[in-house]
């Protein structure tokens, strides 16, 4: 569940924006506010082997932190899809014991938002969950469950998301699978962990599951979504760097893959970011 | 070179939109993969990486069922043989990646065709490459290499034999004809066996590499469920795996890290194994295994956190240790014959201390409650020795001033006087032994702060010196009371009450729930009840509350006759309902507990009745025993042999209760328990023996199913039953209540 506690800056729907080159961006201090804007036009800019990682971000209900770490990464063109394990979506009600509760992949985030807003407009705005559920609904269409994922489905037909602007373009994660999985509480870690022993890893593709411990609130997500985002762009740097290495070096393989790196660049994110304890397991789809 | 690099980028975009075309519609699938084929031979390197992801994608795609992918296998397989080859960790990974997916579809593809010798000799060298790989290839490609192995000796080993679970997707050993041309059976079950050896032994390399051990311990769990032949084996190797050596080896920031990410992938493999089966036979070891875990963990990660503090404390014991000798040595300074320092006044009497700036400091400007805060905490924490000695110094300065004050002198010039000269002037002896007893038998003045109190007086004409002597009465009486708080409402009362007593039984859930027979018992004449805080104690504490304690505010209340009656009062009530929730909760663990809380009622009741106003009160057993058996009596199994014991140590049964038993009796199911309680009060319970009998006699004429069993008790006890017609059951008061162990009530009631 959120911890409501202040309101997010708003989104403006999809302006057309110039696009970020991610090459330009990377290593810099991200502010991610500043760029917090839609500009999937530009989506044509989207070069595959400028992002050898595909992405998933996993939280309880899909809602706020795994969607903010959603966010900054689709902002900076990084392929990405999110889930939640918990059993459903629960939000803030009106008591601690009365939480509003809706199913995953049956509700989208639009019908959430148009309720709560009819319920109590004052009270979910000021708790930060209308903001929260119009950033959502401008992301994708309705919170989808871990344990229901098919992985290796083809995700086609973009993201559902309002204002979207139809493309045939890939995303990136049309073919349904990822390569780094990134859950936001150690819970949902033993989930996913969990829930891959129980698929019995029939695609037999290898994924690298990451715990990346945020607290369930608006500024925390925030905080943590940065920290994900710098994840990101490390283990990136990390893969290109392999490919390009290899050549130099002059070893037998003329490339290597970013697996045996990911201990060292995680490593090095924790120092950066002591705050956000991590925890990592190479698992297989 | 430029129109090359554009028809790539071409070439490129047209094969994703084939892709495309594929994840929209499977049915385009074989063709477009049978059209792509080709293009991994082509010399452009972008587009063989396409192709292979391409490939691995389409091996591995939900979309396509096993059928069309041995089809697609089939024609692939040459074109895996030269990719397997590939000098790029990328590619590769794919690669490997495809034949993990196929190798079982191949398998079971030559079982089924045995002369297709050809094919299986590609997959042969596919496997040879890639057991190769996993040797000397990039780590990278050796994590696909390990998935790849797990799924040889999946495949490898007989799998499920019984036919009726075994799923018939599930390719295994079973699926492989006896006398096989291909397939000799032991051999490939020798060669996973290899196998398997050699994936477990990264459990043993050094140095630990977290990528490959996670990731081969993620790939187990399948093993370990589906092939019960290996399971036993890789279990073993995953116990004797210690992930957290890692850290103690090198106890670095990227160590400490991976042990923790090891144990994790460790702990979350085991709890899976032992969640959808906790009765398995691995249950014991796993879960005492996962204990040992999290205690080296904790001791581990506990080392390490602790030792930051761990080195501070050494600079901060010096430092506080110098503190307080300085401290000390300031305190212990004044030798008992220290003389006055400045003039003769309440201040400069007490001020034990040379440091000029304690000295000078006026303790009047701190208000009256930080004053009384130090004080008392200085009380707290001064030692006694410092104390005495400090004492003495005060009285010795006080007897000298004394004898020097009877022979007027001159005030000592020989010190440099921090007074005023007019405020030198000399006290009184008379006013000085008033001060300095008064008031009687109270402490010393704090010696920690020696300048404290007194300095009211400081700087004060001897004028003053009577009123400060008020002042200071004043302010040792308190010239401040809270006043009283409003009290409470009956309500309020009974509302605090009940929450103490809901806390009474929260400490009860909190404590240790050992069966009934594990209880030790403390016995002995000698041993005080309640004396110890363990759960006996508490219900002692929580059935005397209820009875003796709460008896004497029994309330007494007229009743619809007339007659005046006293019953319990309603915190009294509530602890009752309380302990008939807690025993009825679970009754087979609380019997004991419901034993020693009707003992306390019936003795209650029994010293309540010789009281004056015994005679109208409400008896309580009687009630709450019928409460108890009615209960329990529902939920009766007929294994439940304790209830026996519970009613043969309940102080008194009425034929009341025994009478609820009569159904447990003729219940098919729990008839057997039923007999037998009656049995044993009509052998043990003198008292109630005619009761019980009456019911058998009962049984014997009226309860056909009843009348064999019955009848050999009544042949025993009540012959002269057996012949008798069927008598109308006896009407007998039910007030005849039988107290037979009130022998055991008395030794309970020494404790």
């Amino acid at each position: 569940m959120v911890t409501p506690t202040s309101t997010l800056p708003t989104l403006a729907p999809t302006p057309p924006q110039e696009s970020i080159t991610p090459q330009a961006e990377n290593g810099g201090d991200h502010d991610v506010d500043n760029s917090r804007r839609h500009d999937r036009e530009n989506k044509n800019t989207l070069e595959p082997r400028e992002f050898p990682l595909k992405f998933c971000t996993v939280c309880a209900s899909n809602q706020n932190r795994s969607m903010e770490a959603h966010l900054v990464l689709s902002l900076r063109k990084y392929p990405v899809i999110s889930f939640g394990t918990g059993s459903a979506v629960r939000l803030p009600g009106p008591a601690i014991d009365k939480p509003n509760i809706y199913s995953f992949n049956a509700t989208t985030y639009d019908e959430i938002y148009n309720e709560l807003k009819s319920k109590d407009p004052r009270l979910y705005t000021l708790n930060g969950l209308l903001n929260m559920l119009d950033r959502n609904r401008r992301i994708k269409a309705r919170p989808e469950r871990w344990q229901d994922w098919k992985v290796g489905q083809p995700r086609l037909g973009g993201t559902g998301a309002i204002g979207e602007v139809p493309s045939e373009e890939e995303t990136g994660v049309e073919g349904g699978v990822v390569d780094v999985v990134i859950t936001c509480e150690e819970r949902c870690w033993d989930a996913v962990v969990d829930d891959l022993h129980n698929r019995a890893s029939p695609l037999n593709r290898p994924v690298h599951v990451i715990n990346v411990d945020i607290k369930d609130n608006h500024e925390e997500a925030i905080v943590g979504g940065k920290g994900i985002l710098d994840l990101a762009d490390m283990l990136t740097a990390a893969a290109k760097e392999e490919r390009e290495k290899a050549d130099i070096e002059g070893r037998g393989w003329s490339r290597e893959t970013v697996d045996a790196r990911v201990p060292d660049v995680l490593a090095e994110w924790q120092t950066k970011w002591p705050n956000l304890p991590v925890v990592w397991t190479c698992g297989f789809f | 070179m430029d129109s090359d690099q554009s028809t790539t980028t071409e070439q490129l975009a047209q094969l994703r939109k084939a892709r495309t075309l594929c994840l929209q519609d499977d049915v385009y699938w074989p063709r477009i993969f049978e059209g792509i084929l080709p293009i991994l031979k082509s010399g452009v390197p972008e587009l063989r990486r396409w192709g292979v992801e391409f490939i691995a994608e389409s091996f591995s795609t939900p979309s396509l069922d096993d059928a069309r992918k041995t089809h697609l296998a089939l024609k692939a397989l040459d074109t895996l043989v030269d990719l397997i080859h590939e000098n790029e960790a990328e590619s590769l990974k794919f690669a490997v990646q495809s034949s993990a997916s196929i190798y079982p579809l191949i398998f079971r593809y030559i079982c089924a065709n045995p002369t297709k010798s050809e094919e299986w000799q590609k997959m042969g060298s596919i496997k040879q490459r890639i057991l190769w790989l996993w040797d000397s290839g990039p780590s990278g490609v050796k994590l696909c290499c390990i998935k790849f192995v797990q799924r040889v000796i999946q495949v490898q080993t007989p799998g499920v034999t019984d036919p009726r679970l075994a799923n018939k997707s599930e390719i295994s050993l079973a699926a492989v004809p006896s006398n096989h041309p291909l397939l000799p059976i032991s051999a490939l079950e020798a060669e996973a066996q290899g196998l398997l050896d050699r994936l477990l032994g990264v459990f043993h390399d050094e140095p630990v590499d977290p990528l490959l051990i996670t990731s081969t311990l993620n790939c187990l769990s399948v093993l370990i469920k589906a092939r019960s032949s290996i399971s036993n084996k890789i279990l073993n190797a995953i116990l004797g795996f210690n992930p957290l050596s890692v850290a103690i080896k090198t106890p670095t920031t990227k160590s400490k890290l991976m042990a923790k990410c090891l144990e994790k992938t460790v702990r979350i493999l085991l709890l899976n194994l032992i969640r959808p089966n906790p009765t398995g036979p691995h249950f014991q070891k796993i879960s005492q295994h996962l204990h040992r875990l999290s205690q080296a963990k904790a001791e581990i990660f506990d080392d390490t956190s602790r030792k930051r503090p761990a080195v501070a404390p050494p600079v901060a014991q010096a430092t506080d240790a110098a503190k307080r000798q300085k401290f000390e040595s300031n305190m212990i300074q004044p030798p008992a014959s220290l003389p006055f320092i400045g003039a003769p006044t309440y201040a400069n009497l007490f001020t034990l201390t040379r440091d000029a700036a304690l000295t000078n400091f006026d303790a009047q400007i701190l208000p009256i409650d930080l004053v009384v805060q130090i004080t008392l905490a200085t009380f707290y924490s001064v030692n006694q020795q410092t104390l005495d000695v400090a004492i003495q110094a005060v009285r010795d300065r006080y007897n000298s001033f004394l004898s020097r004050a009877s022979t007027p002198q001159p005030p000592p010039t020989g010190h440099p006087s921090t007074q005023s000269p007019q405020s030198a002037t000399q006290v009184s002896p008379e006013i000085a032994a008033k001060a300095l007893t008064s008031p009687p038998g109270s402490p010393p003045r704090p010696v920690g702060q020696p300048a404290q109190i007194p300095e009211e007086s400081r700087g004060k004409d001897v004028e003053d010196i009577e009123e400060d002597e008020d002042m200071e009465d004043e302010y040792q009486v308190g010239a401040y009371k809270l006043p009283p708080p409003p009290p409470p409402t009956a309500e309020q009362r009974i509302e605090a009450a009940c929450a103490n007593v809901d806390r009474m039984f929260g400490v009860l859930d909190g404590l240790d729930k050992a069966p009934l027979v594990q209880r030790k018992n403390k016995g002995g004449l000698m041993r005080v009840a309640a004396s110890t805080w363990d759960r006996d104690g508490w219900i002692t504490l929580i059935v005397r509350l209820a009875t003796r304690g709460l008896g004497a505010c029994d309330v007494e209340v007229k009743s619809e006759d007339g007659r005046i009656q006293s019953i319990p009062s309603p915190l009294a009530q509530y602890i009752r309902e309380r302990l008939l929730a807690y025993v009825l909760a679970d009754f087979r663990q609380n019997l004991d507990s419901a034993v020693t809380w009707l003992y306390e009622e019936w003795y209650n009741d029994s010293v309540m009745r010789v009281q004056p106003m015994g005679e109208s009160r409400i008896l309580q057993y009687p009630i709450w025993l019928a409460k108890v058996v009615d209960g329990i009596l529902p939920f009766l199994e007929a294994k439940d042999r304790l209830v026996i014991r519970f009613l043969s140590e309940v102080p008194e049964l009425s034929r009341e209760i025994l009478n609820k038993f009569k159904i447990l009796c003729l219940d098919p199911d729990r008839s057997t328990l039923g007999i037998q309680i009656l049995h044993y009060n009509a052998m043990l319970r003198p008292p109630v023996r005619e009761i019980c009998l009456d019911l058998f006699e009962d049984f014997y004429h009226n309860h056909k199913e009843l009348s064999s069993i019955s009848g050999k008790f009544l042949r025993k006890w009540r012959p002269l039953a057996l012949e008798a017609p069927p008598a109308p059951q006896k009407e007998e008061p039910d007030s005849a209540m039988n107290g037979v162990h009130s022998e055991a009530v008395e030794t309970k009631q020494v404790s």
